[in-house]
């Protein structure tokens, strides 16, 4: 098992192989090379770490109980990263509904003072942890379809192939999604003075 | 001329380097004209960078145990999801079987357990490395155990376990951990992130029986 987890050389699609011939320890692999990368994936999605590591476990149980439906005409981590981002928008729309009761009980002022006071002082944006704060929630106000975008390509580092197969949208649209999300991201955040994070 | 609407939309593939000689040109005349879309440029390079030096994160330490133990509970409910009829029948049958006496039994084991008793040393400590060493060296990964020493008698006894197969989430385990804070002593929640693993994670004192301890061990 181990000596799978560190063979960088074999290929996701031999483990996949390996492990839909019940090589357990091709799974355990396979979950060794993405927890984390799916984690800060769903993590950046959805801003909250305990429900991104469920997202990320959920993913793990849909890769056991669907070996089988990979097939090797796709890259297997676009196939992963579409299993965890469909689970991702699903917790959304989830938390939405259940956010729906919670804004009801507040009042008007409660509602509009939310990440505006702290976007106000931007001269104060000193330290790495609050720059990092104040980008994740910038990231959380985008539409999802903006977020899906920008961080597979800003931040997960994803190439424009990739994102496009993961979201299944034609090129041209995943680069004019990028744009998009990049100059929204970037009017949200264009009183920020950005220190090194 | 083209306006700067237009030019926004090239400002991705000018970052990303996918411009060709013409539009690069194009654009890089009109920056020089207009500040606004200039600056405009230089935010998004900006923002962009900052996006690609966000800190990463790594799963908490509990993430493997409870994904074992997710796992485990799924391949016990395989069979039942979809019981495999005589044509099927390999080598997974006697596996199969094999794997539930082996439930069975390990089940069978620590409820005979839960109602025994057992000398112990006469220290907590000694007696919580006992248990460890002896009568809960056995049990396989994916167990929360509780057991009661009592410190005077030199006794100690399983008085439960359960299962971390039957929690949905991280969250939910937490929560459930959380919930069975109703006598203890306050030295704080176990915490899964930091606890060693094989090691026990509180200690509790019954308040109507003091020289009773209680101790939970996490398999």
């Amino acid at each position: 098992m181990s000596d799978l987890k560190l063979q960088p050389d074999i290929s996701d699609e031999e483990l996949i192989r390996r492990f839909q011939e019940d090589d357990f320890a091709a799974y355990n692999a396979i979950v060794h090379r993405y927890k984390d990368q799916l984690l800060n994936f769903a993590y950046r999605f959805l801003g909250n770490v305990e429900e991104a590591e469920d997202i990320v476990q959920e993913t793990f149980l849909r890769l056991y109980r669907n070996k089988h439906a990979y097939r090797q005409i796709a890259k297997f981590s676009t196939w992963i990263y579409t299993i965890a981002g469909n689970l991702a928008k699903t917790e959304l729309r989830k938390r939405k509904r259940r956010r729906v009761v919670s804004i009801s009980d507040m009042g008007f002022e409660d509602k509009d003072h939310e990440i505006k006071d702290e976007l106000a002082n931007t001269e104060q944006v000193a330290n790495s942890a609050l720059t990092e704060k104040i980008i994740q929630q910038a990231i959380d106000e985008l539409p999802p379809r903006f977020r899906q975008v920008i961080i597979l390509r800003d931040i997960q580092e994803l190439s424009y192939e990739e994102v496009g197969s993961i979201l299944r949208i034609p090129l041209g649209t995943v680069k004019s999604r990028v744009n998009r999300a990049r100059l929204k991201l970037q009017a949200k955040l264009k009183d920020i003075k950005m220190p090194a994070l | 001329m083209k306006n700067c609407d237009h030019y926004t939309t090239l400002f991705s593939d000018y970052i990303d380097g996918d411009l060709d000689d013409r539009a690069r040109s194009s654009l890089r005349a009109h920056l020089a004209a207009c500040p606004a879309c200039a600056q405009r440029l230089n935010a998004m390079q900006a923002v962009r960078g900052s996006l690609a030096q966000l800190p990463h994160i790594k799963t908490s330490e509990s993430f493997d145990l409870l994904l074992q133990a997710r796992l485990r509970r799924e391949m016990r409910q395989a069979p039942r999801r979809r019981p495999f009829p005589l044509f099927e029948l390999n080598w997974r049958v006697p596996a199969y079987a094999a794997a539930a006496l082996c439930l069975v039994f390990f089940g069978a084991l620590l409820q005979r357990r839960s109602y025994s008793s057992f000398i112990a040393k006469s220290s907590d400590s000694v007696a919580m490395d006992t248990v460890r060493r002896t009568d809960l060296a056995a049990i396989e990964p994916g167990y929360l155990v509780f057991v009661e020493l009592d410190t005077v008698n030199n006794l100690y006894r399983i008085i439960n376990y359960g299962g971390i197969d039957n929690v949905n989430s991280l969250q939910d385990f937490r929560r459930a951990l959380a919930q069975q804070d109703d006598n203890r002593t306050r030295t704080g929640l176990p915490n899964l992130r930091t606890a060693p693993q094989n090691r026990s994670v509180t200690m509790r004192t019954r308040q109507d029986m003091p020289q009773l301890r209680q101790a939970e061990f996490i398999f």
